[in-house]
């Protein structure tokens, strides 16, 4: 944008911040402020609720539990997905793209369908025969499942534009095999390794929906502990400082996570994928391939296929019993989906709203202010969803009191997926080159017309797919929703819940049948996005 | 010495390489010339392990290779774009081989000067790789492979992505290296001077098969036929009846030697001469100035035009009538192009 003056630009970088820094400002930095204000408070007076932490064991276990489960996962996830990873990224072989895609499957599935499903494969009466719930090996496995796609992902966006010919190299060199990796592949893959284990460790970190399914009274991360001292105790104080406990661990894994994005490998090795990847030509690799992508597929396809299995057991029963009221159920579980839909509609909008003007903001602004706010935006996606419950309902009963208002929910869905359109758009927007806009001036459009003549065809779709991503965060969000739902207005993840949380094969069959129907809304929307969306990495 | 055995390569049922034969004896440097796609870079990757051959076999000095993994055929290969490796800098990257071979501390740190010091980058170990210009990062390269001492090196269009001026120093460079340290060299090129100036001897291959080895003279002298005359350049051939020692082409009879096999007439530009008294009449079309010499484009009436290479000054002009002469040694006769033409 040459063609502004600076003085009209910073006018319209600030016209267009207003609206995101108002909403921001008010439904996030705001009700931060008033959970640490909370925390510093509590009834014993200033830091009572801290030092109430520091005293109870079971707290301190808590957040020590919470620390080592979140590690052990992450170590986990990474070795299990490195041999999928290393195939996918130097192999080309048929059904290559559904593999890569059946990969990202568990990412988008909501963490109540991922409860279920693990229920069913590991629970009481599961598929295996062993009941896992309570115990840590269930949480593991759950989050290792879940986190896969983390590191096909990320590691595998460099890995498979990494120069084939550096390992040749070494190989020619004297480097086996295994020292050619472990001296060239894995040092060039650090930024990429060290990024995907900071977003791994993250989302483990603030496990919720998982927890609070799988780990039964026995164990709970510092987010189950949230919600429990909120909705169990009323202990708001603690509560609270628990929630700051937190914000310090997500900070530092945010700190890594920036650190190593910022550490780009070098360019000089990267490489169209064409040239990387090759056909598995001796039956060594072949059976290396093979193997890899059929456990892999068991691993990560498993639990969902149990989860549809076992929806089945009652015959469709099940599903024609969706639309029937259950006892002490609110709604019929089919007005749930419903309640969703309509939710995930206006939370969409919203995103789309805050998110496209955010990004401009960060795309065509310069300077300090625009880096800063960057940063901002993305802190929603790092701060735990129950912390953003937790927040609405203790801040947002002034000016007026929206917590029993209904678009509470969609603001919340909204508020976490604003990051993930910034992500999609600013890169669109960034990569429409000046020349083409300058090109247009030339020909005599006006700056405006240039910008909708050239920029905006390209950030239409980057927005299509921006929203249709903050779509499937409010499908499947629970960990906020718990907080603010309405009890007449139950979304279908609380819905699940609470049809978990009931005894009697009945209101299981059912929750499995609701948890197969969120499945399949998800994987629908997600898969339109994998297909569409422009570029391919990114977007987390 | 290495000798490539009737080695045949298919990939997605093209063949790449059709029962290729070559041998490169110790301390030979022989440069493998075609165009590109001819399968010059697959024959490198056979030999050095990367690729397993579908028939035939690379053997050194007589043993077969085929169950020696690529690390321990001890073959340097210096890449075309050189593959440095962006994580080390260049003592790092040129000790890298030293390292897989076991060598640390002192012994190495002075090999690896030692070999920066043979390719000119003398105090350059802790430069960073991707700080380096095109041909000081060419020179890492070949550091780095010549370092860990291969019993062959290979070299895959080295100075391939190099502006024109630099190509033509360094080649130099590397000719009196690989001269000195008597290394035994696989050179791999699509350019035609670079490989007469670096090799004892030349292979040309043409869509997977070796059409011609020789030293370059004898390649330069008896291209062997008209497709590799073609390639290394040169113009004015034309296929010609040969009764009795004359040949009736395009631009009139000329005499070839009474054995001459083949149906393909070549007047070498070179050595065509421009006479008062020579034998085909045209008009020059065209001039090339290339410094000392010119290259006239010569009508000739009822035949393709005619190349004539001449002395630049006090040459000819577009539109001026000429006639040239065809002396005894002008005159090649080639077999025609085979089934791949």
């Amino acid at each position: 944008m040459n063609y502004v003056r600076p003085s009209r630009r910073r006018w319209t970088t600030w016209l267009l911040a207003a609206l995101p820094v108002v909403f921001l400002g008010y439904l996030f930095v705001y009700p931060l402020v008033r959970i640490l204000f909370t925390g510093l408070s509590g009834d014993g007076g200033a830091g009572s609720a801290f030092a109430e932490l520091m005293n109870r064991r079971s707290l301190l276990g808590v957040a020590w539990f919470t620390f080592w489960q979140a590690a052990l996962s992450t170590a986990l996830t990474l070795v299990s997905a490195l041999p999928i990873t290393w195939v996918l990224s130097r192999f080309a072989f048929r059904g290559r793209s559904v593999v890569r895609a059946a990969m990202l499957v568990p990412f988008v599935l909501p963490t109540v369908v991922m409860g279920a499903a693990f229920l069913a494969l590991a629970g009481p009466s599961g598929l295996i025969g062993v009941d896992l719930t309570g115990t840590v090996w269930i949480i593991l496995w759950a989050h290792m499942v879940f986190n896969i796609a983390v590191v096909v992902r990320i590691v595998g966006g460099l890995w498979e534009h990494l120069d084939p010919r550096l390992e040749e190299a070494a190989r020619l060199l004297g480097a086996s095999r295994w020292q050619a990796f472990r001296t060239v592949t894995l040092p060039l893959l650090r930024p990429a390794l060290g990024a995907a284990a900071s977003i791994v460790f993250l989302f483990c970190f603030t496990s919720f929906g998982v927890v609070l399914i799988l780990g039964g009274a026995e164990f709970s991360t510092i987010e189950v502990e949230i919600w429990r001292q909120v909705v169990g105790f009323l202990d708001l104080p603690v509560a609270a400082a628990l929630a700051v406990v937190q914000l310090v661990g997500v900070t530092a894994a945010l700190l890594a996570y920036s650190r190593y994005q910022q550490r780009h490998a070098n360019q000089q090795s990267l490489r169209p994928i064409g040239e990387t990847l090759r056909k598995p030509v001796t039956s060594r690799e072949k059976i290396a391939v093979g193997a890899t992508v059929g456990g892999t597929l068991v691993l990560v396809g498993g639990p969902p296929a149990v989860l549809v299995a076992r929806s089945l057991r009652p015959g469709i029963d099940a599903y024609a019993g969706l639309g029937e009221e259950l006892p002490g159920l609110p709604a019929d579980p089919l007005a749930a989906v419903g309640n969703s839909l309509a939710f995930a509609a206006v939370a969409a909008v919203i995103a789309l709203l805050v998110g496209l003007l955010s990004a401009a903001v960060v795309a065509y602004g310069r300077g300090a202010p625009s880096r800063w706010f960057d940063t901002v935006l993305m802190l929603p996606l790092g701060t735990s969803a129950v912390t953003i419950g937790f927040g609405f309902l203790i801040a947002l009963d002034a000016p007026v009191d929206l917590r029993t208002a209904w678009i509470l929910v969609p603001l919340a869905h909204a508020l976490v997926a604003i990051p993930l359109v910034v992500r999609v758009a600013v890169p669109v927007m960034r990569s429409v080159e000046v020349r083409l806009r300058e090109a247009a001036l030339v020909l005599g459009a006006s700056p405006v017309r240039a910008w909708s003549h050239v920029d905006l065809p390209m950030v239409a779709r980057a927005g299509l797919v921006g929203a249709a991503f903050a779509f499937v965060v409010s499908l499947g969000e629970f960990g906020a929703t718990q907080f603010i739902v309405r009890p007449d207005r139950p979304t279908v993840p609380t819905t699940i819940y609470r049809l978990l949380a009931r005894p009697g094969e009945l209101t299981f069959s059912r929750a499995m049948a609701l948890s197969v129907v969120l499945m399949v809304m998800t994987v629908v929307v997600a898969l339109s996005i994998e297909r569409t969306r422009p570029g391919g990495l990114g977007g987390f | 010495m290495l000798e490539v055995d009737s080695v045949s390569v298919v990939i997605d049922g093209q063949t790449i390489l059709d029962r290729v034969g070559l041998i490169v004896e110790d301390g030979e440097v022989v440069a493998v010339l075609g165009p590109s796609g001819a399968g010059k870079s697959t024959l490198l990757r056979v030999v050095a392990g990367l690729l397993s051959p579908d028939q035939g076999t690379i053997r050194w000095d007589g043993s077969d290779l085929s169950s020696v993994l690529p690390h321990r055929r001890k073959f340097g290969l210096m890449f075309q774009d050189y593959a440095l490796f962006p994580h080390l800098d260049v003592g790092g990257n040129v000790m890298f081989g030293l390292r897989m071979a076991g060598a640390s501390g002192v012994d190495a740190a002075s090999r690896v000067k030692e070999v920066l010091d043979w390719v000119g980058l003398s105090g350059f170990e802790r430069r960073s790789v991707t700080s380096l210009s095109g041909g000081e990062q060419q020179r890492v390269a070949l550091a780095r492979s010549l370092a860990p001492s291969p019993r062959l090196l290979m070299l895959d269009e080295p100075l391939g992505s190099l502006d024109r001026g630099l190509a033509e120093r360094l080649v130099l460079d590397l000719r009196h290296l690989l001269r000195r340290k008597g290394v035994t060299a696989l050179y791999v090129t699509h350019d035609q001077e670079e490989a007469f100036t670096v090799a004892d001897r030349l292979a040309v291959i043409r869509a997977g098969r070796v059409v011609r080895v020789g030293r370059p003279e004898e390649v330069w002298e008896k291209p062997g036929s008209a497709w590799v005359a073609r390639f290394l350049g040169f113009a004015n051939l034309a296929e010609s009846s040969i009764t009795d020692g004359v040949a009736s082409t395009p631009w009139g009879k000329v005499a070839v030697p009474k054995r001459a096999a083949g149906q393909v007439v070549m007047l070498r530009a070179d050595r065509l001469l421009l006479r008062p008294e020579g034998t085909i009449a045209g008009t020059v079309t065209e001039r090339l100035f290339r410094g000392s010499q010119a290259v006239l484009q010569i009508a000739v009436d009822g035949a393709p035009s005619l190349q004539v290479e001449v002395a630049a000054h006090d040459s000819p002009h577009p539109s001026d009538p000429v006639r040239v002469a065809v002396p005894d040694g002008a005159v090649s006769v080639l077999p025609a192009d085979d089934e791949l033409a």
